[in-house]
């Protein structure tokens, strides 16, 4: 399958769970293809809300930075991992500045779906979701399900589904890449 | 009262955000006593004036569009630097609110990020004084004419400046008032039906078919780029 891996984590921060990554990706490239992408390293810019891809340059971003690969990579997938440590009970800035760069795979024409009003698809095919965390020592279930839920809701925005839920505290990187690999 | 507002639209002034707290403003200063400044979010990309802000609030107003379902990445990097706040104590932190502003018209769509919002005080410490949650103004803005759509903003405007005016008053939020602002929670079953009708005949798209024609970009709507 392949796989995309989009890393959140400031290195600086969270060495532990840096390490952690690579050992997953060490398992995973065993029975997959994986593309890796290090936002810390990366030049995504913000997004302005400026509709642009929307309206002047449909499904492109006016930003020319590195967020078109990670796109590009993207969209050819099977399924996107979203990994990050919890900072303050939710996934990295970092992480979720990729997620509202994502906004040119989307149409601005809306639908209901749900019975909620949501914006059609551009593509005929998404990828799955799934999403990689490491709880804080206050991580509480309360959290998790805070996470799930908005998460849930991002899968559904972008024409997918979240697949794929852990906690990196208590497995090893075999244990995850083995269930990864049933998703 | 001391109030600091920090706007977290990329947009700022121009954002509908800023239209809604300039309502909330209004409101606030009829009262005696009650001041406020105003910061955009992107005031504090460094620590420098985080502290100085902080210290002479006694209550942050943090308002924000709901990008993806969420706070947009800029707004989260703002509440990491918040985490100092979780080292001080509750009676001298200030109170945290928040105003949450949509493109789609249900307050449903922002109600997960505010159950975000009321733990994350929890943990920096503060108290929690409420969520206003109100949408739909791009989408009003997309489809009536700008003579309607200027009288609905101004509408919720003055709903805004009643919040305001009963927070500089009490302290708090008033949720009779947050429940009404936040009109819909979801889509009636007649605003459902209308809009499935459009949908068959297309209508719907009209808002948006403007503007890209407008952009002479019709053509290129449907536009896939990265496959």
């Amino acid at each position: 399958m392949n796989i995309t891996l989009i890393n959140g984590n400031d290195p600086g921060q969270n060495k532990g769970f840096e390490d952690y990554m690579s050992r997953l990706n060490n398992e995973l490239v065993h029975n997959h293809d994986v593309e890796w992408f290090h936002l810390q390293a990366l030049s995504i810019k913000d997004c302005l809300g400026c509709f642009g891809c929307w309206q002047k340059t449909p499904g492109q971003c006016i930003f020319k930075d590195d967020m078109a690969s990670l796109i590009i990579a993207y969209l050819h997938s099977d399924l996107v991992l979203f990994a990050s440590p919890l900072i303050l009970g939710f996934p990295s800035a970092l992480l979720k500045t990729s997620h509202d760069r994502l906004i040119p795979i989307i149409h601005p024409y809306t639908e209901i779906k749900n019975g909620e009003l949501h914006h059609e698809a551009r593509y005929k095919k998404y990828p799955k979701l799934g999403l990689l965390m490491e709880k804080e020592v206050d991580t509480d279930e309360e959290d998790i399900k805070i996470i799930t839920d908005i998460y849930t809701r991002i899968a559904f925005s972008f024409k997918s589904a979240l697949v794929y839920l852990t906690f990196i505290n208590t497995k090893s990187p075999e244990e995850i890449a083995h269930e990864i690999g049933h998703c | 009262m001391k109030l600091v507002i920090v706007n977290g639209s990329p947009k700022r002034k121009l954002s509908n955000t800023s239209k809604l707290l300039e309502g909330f403003v209004a409101g606030y200063e009829e009262n005696r006593n009650c001041v406020f400044e105003l910061f955009s979010v992107r005031d504090f990309e460094d620590q420098t004036n985080l502290s100085q802000m902080i210290n002479k609030a006694d209550y942050i107003l943090l308002a924000f569009p709901l990008y993806t379902n969420a706070m947009q990445g800029r707004v989260k990097r703002f509440l990491e630097m918040l985490t100092l706040l979780s080292q001080t104590s509750k009676e001298s932190n200030p109170k945290l609110l928040f105003l949450i502003q949509s493109g789609f018209p249900e307050a449903l769509h922002s109600r997960v990020v505010e159950r975000y919002l009321e733990k994350l005080c929890k943990r920096l410490n503060c108290e929690y004084m409420g969520t206003i949650i109100r949408g739909g103004i791009d989408t009003i803005n997309q489809s009536l004419p700008s003579f309607l759509s200027g009288r609905v903003i101004c509408f919720f405007q003055n709903q805004m400046k009643k919040i305001g005016k009963k927070f500089g008053e009490t302290g708090e939020l008033d949720q009779k008032l947050l429940k009404q602002i936040a009109f819909p929670e979801k889509l009636p079953w007649i605003v459902i039906l209308f809009f499935k009708i459009y949908a068959f005949f297309g209508v719907h798209y009209f808002g948006f078919d403007s503007v890209l024609k407008e952009n002479n970009m019709w053509s290129n709507r449907d536009a896939t780029p990265y496959v």
